[in-house]
């Protein structure tokens, strides 16, 4: 069974026990998130059978403005099956099993045919070096035509029009060597229309998450769902969208929040363990987990950066193409350890969080190094401490379940004594 | 003259390499470390600054450094934090880095935050080379310059640049002209010397460089080497390799390396900077980018391309390739290399390697099977 096959299953029966027995704890649009889901990937199911062509490397509306079904290659090692084989096969091929495991997984599901070949690749350096590097090594793999995509260190209107000029090439060599590709402006900004709208839906639950109690739970603030432009129905994607809106802003309304009373706001970075669930140990102890934050978080929640047909980052209204080079200018991680730093301090003064958990997940060259520099920065301007914790996502090999809660509790322990509330 | 071969032999090693750097001190002037090969070096040399690069301890105790990076991260980066922690870099005046890898990244990252140099700058670097990246690349050495003109508080005007790109490509052709003697059937240098001969170009004032090279070039010619294998020959393709002691370890597992895929070595001076093109920043900038790749490059057919017509020009029986562990760009890129030179009939093999010498016993083992089995095969 490939993987397209297996989120159908899955994403069918969540949908069934919801018709059947909903649990009034959980939201109400998970159903429609999880019908978008299963339509995706009945058309992604479909296009492979067709042979249409599919991509990775660029975002979602360019992809499909040109005429390819992205492939959302980490993305799908994130809810893959969890396996352990799959690093033994990733070692015998001479890869490196110890980098971060989503881009290692991504590469096995190629190769077992879990996930179809890819006909373009672009190896992009906009967020880390195992991403730009298992996109490369998967485009070789299939033979398929790869083109870089480079990211300077800074955002500015040199690197915009850097971005933007190879995105352009890059649509010229797809057009040239891909049959069926051909970039057509219209569905990008069709797309980004959608991506718009629901970009202004995450910024409105974005500001729900500053009330107190915060009104997210700590699995949910890991929510991350995918913007209406990756889906084939983006109408139906937006309306997920807007009903989740209208439910975080509802349980913010009756003060239905994840902890009865707040003691402490976690602001949690990086990654986790998804097959695991360390906040049920944090909001036993009345800690609340306002926001996760990753490369594009605060990009698509428009925090401190501005997205679609805003004039004032540049100076000047975008280009279409503009935009999306916009998205991928130097997300937060992917660029120098101030943007990072300056970013996290932002939230965190934002979102008055008392403590930083940050998640090293093993092999991950954009953040590891930059650890101790967030610990050390976060303590010195804002006075709140940070834990470090570090695993893998995927693999459970890493993870001890009581060395994790104990280091949970004391961290809160300690946290709460800084507070003054133990 | 063998004598003054052996002291350029030694003049990066460790012990030594230091003494080029506090030498230039003493007499007035600033020292820029280096921690990629991408940093365009005729600019800092036109500053009147000493590019000198930044080879990070051979001690394996990097304690210090891991507060700050993991024990699972580039291990050449460890190195280098570990040596600037111990105070052993305190000399520098400034440091320039590149996003060669995020890893690298990241140990600027580290300096920058903990206030270890009085300068520090980093550069992209693009990760491909069609006009549009030599484009970017010219002006980031151009932004590059500007900055090292207010570090260096001296102009760097065009003509002092072209003087600059004069010595480092007198510096290119005479490392090139001892790497031809290496195609011949017996080398005059071994693989190890060679190497050697490399590093010290990258920690030397050029200068004096290309003088102590260019007096030995005519004693090299026709020099014997003493060596116990010339066959099977071997190329030996790596990164951030900077001690010899690990070429000499191959070649002590019975074979010749008479040419090398490295970072110092071939990949340090291969190709000339182009003194036709009017704009000398942008001719600078079309070299540094241009010459053969690091593996962090996104085009890895050129790369092998690279290898494999170097196989052909100097007469290779296989390659060996030596990925530092925890390096990501040649990690990634091993199962490709290997299924490249192998359709191309291309004996290889890929044994992964520590910084330091710590696995010198279990490296010699399987270096000396696929020496084994190349002499089978012959």
């Amino acid at each position: 069974m490939n993987f397209y096959e297996a989120e159908i299953i899955k994403c069918q029966k969540r949908i069934k026990k919801i018709e059947e027995n909903p649990d009034p704890t959980k939201f109400r649009s998970n159903k429609i998130l999880y019908e978008i889901e299963r339509d995706l990937n009945f058309a992604r199911l479909q296009a492979w059978k067709e042979g249409k062509p599919f991509i990775e490397g660029l975002t979602p509306p360019l992809m499909r403005a040109m005429g390819f079904e992205p492939m959302a290659l980490e993305i799908s090692a994130d809810r893959s099956m969890l396996d352990r084989s799959r690093f033994e096969t990733i070692r015998a091929l001479g890869l490196p099993e110890y980098a971060c495991d989503r881009t290692m997984v991504c590469i096995d599901m190629c190769l077992k045919k879990e996930l179809p070949p890819p006909s373009f690749i672009v190896s992009h350096n906009c967020a880390c070096d195992p991403i730009k590097l298992a996109y490369n090594t998967v485009g070789r793999l299939f033979n398929a035509p790869v083109a870089a995509l480079d990211f300077g260190l800074e955002a500015n209107n040199n690197t915009l029009r850097y971005v933007t000029e190879q995105m352009g090439e890059i649509i010229e060599l797809a057009e040239k060597k891909v049959p069926g590709a051909k970039y057509d402006e219209s569905t990008l900004l069709e797309l980004q229309e959608y991506d718009r709208a629901a970009y202004g839906y995450l910024n409105e639950i974005y500001q729900l998450r500053k009330r107190v109690p915060c009104p997210i739970a700590g699995r949910d603030a890991f929510r991350m769902p995918l913007a209406p432009g990756f889906y084939p129905d983006p109408k139906k994607a937006l309306e997920y969208f807007r009903i989740w809106r209208d439910e975080m802003q509802e349980r913010a309304d009756k003060c239905v929040g994840a902890v009865a009373e707040e003691k402490l706001r976690v602001l949690w970075a990086v990654s986790g363990p998804f097959f695991a669930d360390p906040f049920s140990i944090l909001e036993k102890r009345g800690v609340s987990i306002p926001w996760f934050q990753f490369d594009m978080a605060m990009r698509w929640s428009g925090v401190k950066y501005p997205l679609y047909g805003d004039k004032t980052e540049y100076g000047r209204k975008l280009s279409p193409l503009e935009e999306e080079a916009r998205i991928m200018n130097c997300l937060s991680w992917g660029s120098v350890a101030k943007r990072w730093v300056d970013d996290t301090l932002f939230v965190c003064r934002d979102l008055k969080i008392d403590a930083i958990i940050n998640f090293k997940q093993v092999g991950c060259t954009a953040t590891i190094g930059l650890a101790k520099i967030l610990e050390d920065c976060a303590e010195k301007e804002l006075g709140i401490p940070t834990m470090h914790f570090e695993g893998r996502q995927l693999d459970p090999s890493y993870f001890d379940p009581v060395q994790v809660n104990t280091q949970l509790n004391v961290f809160v322990d300690s946290c709460l004594r800084r507070k003054g509330l133990a | 003259m063998e004598q003054q071969l052996r002291g350029l032999l030694a003049a990066a090693r460790e012990d030594n390499r230091t003494k080029w750097a506090l030498e230039w001190r003493k007499q007035g002037g600033k020292v820029m470390g280096l921690l990629c090969s991408y940093v365009p070096e005729e600019l800092i040399y036109a500053a009147g600054v000493l590019p000198w690069h930044i080879m990070g301890t051979d001690q394996a105790n990097t304690s210090r450094a891991l507060v700050y990076r993991s024990a699972n991260s580039a291990l050449y980066c460890n190195r280098v934090l570990e040596t600037f922690l111990a105070g052993e870099l305190d000399f520098l005046d400034g440091v320039i880095a590149s996003d060669r890898e995020q890893d690298l990244v990241r140990l600027w990252d580290v300096l920058v935050h903990i206030k270890k140099v009085p300068y520090a700058e980093i550069i992209h670097i693009p990760t491909d080379t069609s006009p549009l990246y030599i484009r970017q690349m010219a002006k980031e050495t151009a932004r590059l310059r500007k900055s090292v003109e207010e570090f260096s508080g001296k102009k760097i005007t065009d003509e002092s640049l072209r003087q600059a790109i004069t010595v480092f490509n007198k510096m290119r052709t005479l490392l090139t002209e001892l790497y031809k003697m290496r195609k011949r059937e017996v080398p005059p240098i071994s693989g190890a010397e060679a190497m050697a001969i490399v590093a010290a170009a990258t920690v030397m004032p050029k200068d004096k460089f290309n003088s102590e090279l260019e007096a030995l070039l005519p004693y090299l010619n026709k020099r014997k080497l003493a060596v116990e294998h010339v066959h099977p020959r071997l190329l030996v393709s790596s990164d951030t390799l900077y001690n010899p002691a690990y070429i000499q370890l191959v070649e002590q597992s019975g074979c010749m390396v008479a040419m090398d895929d490295l970072d110092p070595g071939s990949r340090y001076f291969w190709q000339t900077v182009d003194t036709r093109l009017k704009d000398p920043v942008y001719a600078v900038a079309k070299r540094y980018l241009c010459r053969p790749q690091h593996p962090r490059m996104v085009p890895w057919d050129r790369q092998v391309k690279q290898v494999i017509d170097w196989v052909k020009e100097y007469h290779i029986d296989g390659v060996l390739e030596m990925p530092e562990l925890y390096s990501l760009p040649r990690q990634f890129r091993v199962p490709f290399f290997h299924t490249q030179l192998t359709e191309a009939g291309i004996p290889n093999i890929s044994i992964s390697r520590f910084h330091d010498m710590a696995d010198a016993a279990q490296l010699r083992t399987r270096i000396e099977a696929f020496v084994e089995m190349l002499q089978a095969k012959a």
